[in-house]
């Protein structure tokens, strides 16, 4: 097989089956993990890493995975107000206005009038609403072979 | 530059990234889900749950139909096995409508207020617990069905109860809550002529007292005429028997019928004199 018949990476491994043996690179040792022994870091490294702390804050990857972090509580707390339905609570009543203007006893009482009509008005709508719901289905149980 | 990072993700932050994804998702999910089932009230689940059996039912009548015409048509072996199955299913599925509607019923009955009211609300719904009781028994019957000839019997017993007591006895539970939801309306309606005449009569004067006089007499009208529908209804609602299937219902139906159009009219009354005064 000529040469230039060969694809790029079998070509590569070629050239690595080639190489002198003090070329070839280096199989890292799979044991070297497991023998790893728990230390405390020096002070010296510590420096260094803090010196370095501008650098890895600048880091894409960091704040990528920073911003990832961040952005899970956001979300969760936008979807659990949403899910609370803030617009079925009553509003809290604003006591400003009524310092600012306030309204004879009057116009209270009728405020008081208007609502309950609306009040009632509802209650009568609702009273034929859900009648015909109730009423049981038509089935076909007239079954015969 | 921001292929440059990505192609810099190394695998660890990609696959952290993907999680974070799906963790997203999953807390979407379930907040939407838990919003849409536990804003519902149970009377609204209810509904859906009959919405949902409702077109089981559907599936299952056509299936029978299909089944059944087969069978009509070949009299074969495996025809009749297959018929058996549809009709077994089609029987489940009614029993199991009818079920989830008295429970409709029922949760109804729950959502309505009974407070003042002279009907007895456990009595009541006791009556829609007995049936659904029944149809309990019933399926238990059916699922033990082995052969096609078992089933028209059982569909016929179903027949006879549904034309007799479960008809009358949710007719029963109907009637009342007419009864007590138009009492419940008259009873605020009566507190809030009282309110609006308290009022309108501080305010009387000689431009406006034939007015105020006027709407006085007409709103006493209306609310005796609420009355007499009411009355009328209440005298129906007893002659509902919940031993055999009548028309007794609509006749209740009928007469709160007038007693809300009665309301409407006290309605407009209110507003039109707090336009005069």
């Amino acid at each position: 097989m000529k040469s230039q018949e060969i694809n790029t990476m079998e070509g590569e491994i070629l050239t690595e089956e080639n190489l002198p043996e003090d070329e070839k690179p280096k199989v890292k040792n799979p044991k070297l993990k497991t023998q790893r022994k728990f230390s405390l870091p020096s002070f010296n490294s510590l420096l260094i890493k803090i010196e370095n702390l501008p650098n890895i804050l600048k880091n894409p990857r960091f704040i990528i995975i920073f911003s990832l972090i961040l952005i899970i509580p956001f979300i969760y707390i936008a979807f659990t107000l949403l899910g609370s339905k803030p617009t079925s609570q009553t509003p809290a009543e604003n006591p400003a206005p009524e310092i600012l203007n306030p309204s004879p006893p009057i116009d209270k009482k009728l405020q008081d009038i208007e609502n309950k009509i609306k009040s009632l008005q509802t209650e009568v709508d609702l009273l034929d609403a859900n009648l015909v719901e109730l009423a049981l289905p038509e089935v076909d149980l007239n079954i015969k072979f | 530059m921001h292929s440059i990072y990505a192609k810099s993700l190394k695998p660890k932050a990609k696959r952290l990234v993907y999680f974070s994804i799906f963790i997203i998702m999953l807390l979407a999910f379930s907040i939407k889900h838990s919003a849409n089932t536990y804003g519902q009230t149970p009377f609204e689940k209810t509904k859906e749950e009959y919405s949902i059996q409702l077109k089981k039912y559907n599936l299952a009548r056509n299936n029978y139909l299909t089944k059944k015409a087969n069978y009509e048509a070949f009299k074969t072996a495996t025809a009749k096995k297959e018929t058996f199955e549809s009709t077994k299913s089609y029987l489940i599925e009614i029993n199991f409508l009818l079920a989830d509607k008295l429970r409709l019923v029922k949760e109804y009955g729950n959502s309505i207020d009974w407070e003042n009211s002279n009907y007895n609300k456990n009595e009541l719904l006791t009556l829609l617990d007995e049936e659904l009781s029944y149809l309990q028994n019933h399926w238990a019957d059916v699922d033990k069905t082995t052969a096609l000839e078992q089933l028209p019997p059982l569909a016929q017993e179903l027949k006879d109860r549904l034309n007799t007591t479960i008809v009358a006895k949710t007719d029963k539970n109907i009637g009342a809550y007419e009864l007590v939801s138009t009492e419940r309306a008259h009873a605020n309606s009566n507190s809030l002529t009282q309110q609006i005449k308290n009022y309108i009569n501080p305010l009387s004067n000689d431009n406006n007292r034939a007015i105020i006089n006027n709407w006085d007499s007409e709103i006493d009208s209306v609310n005796q005429n609420i009355q007499l529908d009411i009355d009328k209804a209440k005298l129906e609602f007893e002659k509902i028997s919940i031993e055999r299937k009548s028309s007794r219902v609509n006749n209740v139906i009928e007469a709160t019928k007038g007693a809300r159009a009665e309301l409407e009219k006290s309605l407009d009354l209110y507003r039109e004199i707090l336009r005069i005064i």
